[in-house]
């Protein structure tokens, strides 16, 4: 039986993303096919890690199809699942790969999963494609006032929610952002969704993403080619300086600030993933008491607890869609726009389905 | 009471500044302020603050005046020392206002431990509960108002602790050190844990501290402890001390060893007692999924840190400094309850020196040939 073709964009090395048709895939028994016949919606995020020796738990390698933010429609469900879904039933994609296994894994955290990975990064199809099959935890179904549009939006706001989840964030605090692009946005929604009276200072440089930070509710925006921000947050604070440092940049200048601008007993909560190690001086850490936390991504929980905040009113994320391509598109308008257009965007939706 | 008669100077050992300690017999003796008690020193450990200090100092010790003591160098030495109480401070304080009950409890010819701090206690990290990090804090025998090495200080009534019958002032020498293990435990989530021997611990570094922190974990019933040290002597002290498994880390691989021995995943909480790159980078790896790095140790420069040893496993990397006055308090409940085992602490003490053996005896036996044999050198001011 010859074998039915899809659209996908896949990712075959460094700056090598191209269009192409390959197999659609079959539904197992203990999968859910999530596909075209409604939307598949993609959010680019930067390129990311994909192996390039065959993934622990997904044997694959590149070339892979791409996309691991993403919404869209079940369209078969293997005899297994005992789940309640139906075909129709509209989802957001939790892309999240574990072994289940790991001592990680075992405690809880999926996130940690020594062998982890995600769906679009390394392997089990991705985002980017009319169709793909995922395990039943990767599936969770968005009531009817979620478009698929904004359920796209679910997995990064899902990382700020987390990291202000596992946060000492109290309703209170004054609160430094450090970096205004998806993630940092992600966290001042995840901030003001909590119902908090908090005070948020985001540093960044960019003016459009600036002017993004305040809509989206930060009391102060620094630029830090221009301003103190060490001095500033002190002078907002308090005198003495913020409660929580959430670092979405992942550079040693914000890194610096970061902890001198948080005062005695306070945390700096990483969540930016650093392509080079940096430097510390630990007695800055010292003198203060002060701490450094690392959070990775979300755990189980954390997708359904963003679609309810955005469901119920708390958050309400429409703007951060800042530009709509078809998947025909995606290679010349999605990407080269996120890496030349960057100040102007925030997160680039793609139609999978191709139009009609 | 009232103060009879009594000398105006005493014998007591002066930091003026690198390699300069003298023991002088003129320094002068300060009056018993409402608030405070007067000690006779009896025991003070010299700590690796001291020895940084004389090799190449003044480096905590004021050569400004100190923002609470007004003080500068010179400076009375000893900051980890026990006594005998032999004076109170007027009850009834200057401006006629009565005491504040904080003599209740002491009494003149009590042994008792002193905890050194000292804080302005209005600050925010004071008024917050912080006032171990306090921006003009210091210490007695450190930032000045006397110290351990002499024969009279003055120091606040709540900042001494009475030690139990059967608790000798050498050991009261020793609260200070292991309440800085106790408070940098206190600070990780070890403390307060529901089932602490089912958890794991590494420490980085047998030095005092390190070896005091196999004293606090035990005190806790931690059962796996994980020591990483290089020197031969020092390992011994480790096992010595009680800790379950003891590696030198040119041979053994900490991170690969923590994660074998506690079940795959690594140590819940890793303690950097040494303060190099490798032993951060060790601690960062070696720690389970959200476990916890807690550094005691107090660093000579800057260091390569790769946040994404956190972030995959949403560690935390915490610093803390010195201790509160609630460590003081538990330390000495745990030598009266035994939970702190006398026998181990007291094999803490490795040498007993007078005050006119500091330099020679002390001092440079700590940095000399000898410095890994040492734990810890006491000075016994009444001989």
């Amino acid at each position: 039986m010859a074998v039915d073709t899809m659209k996908a964009v896949r990712f075959h090395g460094r700056n090598d993303l191209r269009f192409e048709h390959i197999p659609e895939p079959t539904c197992g028994k203990d999968q859910i096919k999530v596909s075209k016949e409604a939307n598949l919606h993609e959010y680019l995020g930067g390129p990311g890690i994909c192996p390039t020796t065959p993934h622990p738990i997904t044997k694959e390698t590149i070339p892979l199809t791409f996309g691991h933010e993403f919404s869209g429609t079940i369209e078969e469900i293997g005899s297994d699942i005992k789940g309640d879904f139906k075909v129709g039933d509209r989802v957001a994609v939790q892309p999240i790969i574990y072994d289940g296994t790991c001592g990680a894994c075992k405690e809880g955290l999926p996130n940690c999963c020594y062998n982890n990975g995600f769906v679009g990064l390394s392997g089990w199809g991705g985002g980017l494609s009319e169709h793909l099959v995922v395990p039943e935890y990767c599936v969770i179904k968005i009531p009817d006032n979620v478009s698929l549009e904004i359920a796209a939006l679910v997995e990064p706001l899902s990382v700020g929610w987390h990291a202000v989840k596992i946060s000492p964030f109290k309703p209170n605090d004054y609160v430094l952002i450090l970096g205004g692009g998806p993630i940092g946005l992600s966290v001042i929604q995840a901030l003001r969704a909590r119902g908090s009276n908090c005070t948020i200072i985001v540093s960044e440089v960019s003016a459009k993403r600036k002017d993004y930070a305040k809509q989206f509710g930060a009391d102060h925006v620094l630029d830090p080619t221009v301003d103190d921000v060490v001095a500033r947050c002190r002078e907002i604070a308090d005198g003495v300086g913020v409660h929580e440092v959430f670092d979405c940049a992942g550079v040693q200048a914000g890194l610096d600030a970061a902890i001198h601008a948080v005062r005695a007993r306070g945390t700096v909560v990483n969540i930016a993933v650093w392509e080079k190690a940096c430097s510390i001086h630990p007695n800055d850490v010292m003198f203060k008491e002060r701490k450094y936390l690392g959070v990775a991504t979300y755990v189980l929980g954390d997708f359904k607890e963003v679609i309810d905040a955005i469901s119920e009113g708390r958050m309400k994320p429409e703007a951060m869609i800042t530009k709509r391509i078809e998947l025909e598109e995606v290679v010349e308008e999605g990407f080269k726009a996120l890496v030349k257009d960057k100040d102007n965007q925030v997160k680039i939706l793609v139609k999978a389905w191709g139009g009609n | 009471m009232a103060t009879t008669t009594m000398a105006t100077t005493q014998r007591a050992a002066r930091y003026y500044g690198k390699e300069d300690i003298r023991i002088e017999n003129n320094v002068p003796i300060t009056p018993c302020e409402p608030h405070q008690v007067r000690i006779a020193p009896a025991f003070v450990g010299i700590c690796g603050t001291d020895l940084h200090e004389f090799l190449g100092g003044p480096n905590f010790s004021p050569v400004h005046p100190h923002p609470i003591t007004h003080e500068t160098v010179p400076i009375t030495m000893g900051h980890e020392f026990s006594g005998t109480i032999t004076e109170f401070g007027d009850a009834i304080s200057r401006d006629g206002k009565k005491g504040t009950g904080k003599f209740e409890g002491l009494e003149v010819g009590m042994k008792v431990a002193v905890q050194p701090s000292i804080y302005c206690g209005e600050c925010p990290a004071c008024r917050s509960g912080a006032e171990n990090v306090c921006p003009n804090g210091g210490f007695y025998g450190l930032s000045g108002g006397g110290g351990g090495m002499s024969e009279s200080v003055c120091v606040p009534a709540d900042a001494v602790f009475p030690l139990p019958e059967h608790v000798g002032l050498d050991i009261g020498a020793l609260v200070e050190p292991i309440s800085v293990a106790w408070h940098g435990f206190r600070m990780s989530p070890l403390y307060n844990h529901p089932d602490p021997s089912q958890t794991w611990a590494a420490i980085l570094g047998g030095g005092p501290i390190g070896l005091a922190m196999i004293l606090v974990l035990m005190a806790h019933d931690v059962k796996n402890i994980i020591v990483s040290e290089v020197s031969g002597i020092r390992q011994k002290f480790a096992k010595d001390f009680g800790a379950h498994h003891v590696i030198d880390p040119r041979t053994y691989d900490l991170v690969g060893i923590s994660k074998e021995l506690s079940g795959g995943v690594g140590v819940d909480v890793a303690f950097d007692c040494a303060g190099f790159q490798s032993t951060l980078t060790a601690a960062c790896n070696s720690i389970r999924p959200r476990g916890t790095v807690v550094n005691l140790a107090i660093w000579e420069r800057g260091v390569d840190f790769n946040p994404n040893m956190l972030v995959f496993k949403e560690g935390i990397y915490r610093a803390v400094l010195g201790y509160q006055k609630q460590d003081f308090q538990e330390v000495v409940a745990a030598l009266e309850d035994g939970s702190l085992d006398l026998g181990r602490v007291k094999k803490m003490i490795t040498k007993v020196v007078n005050l006119d053996g500091l330099v020679e005896g002390g001092i440079k036996g700590l940095v000399g040939g000898d410095r890994e044999k040492m734990v810890k050198v006491l000075v016994n001011v009444k001989e």
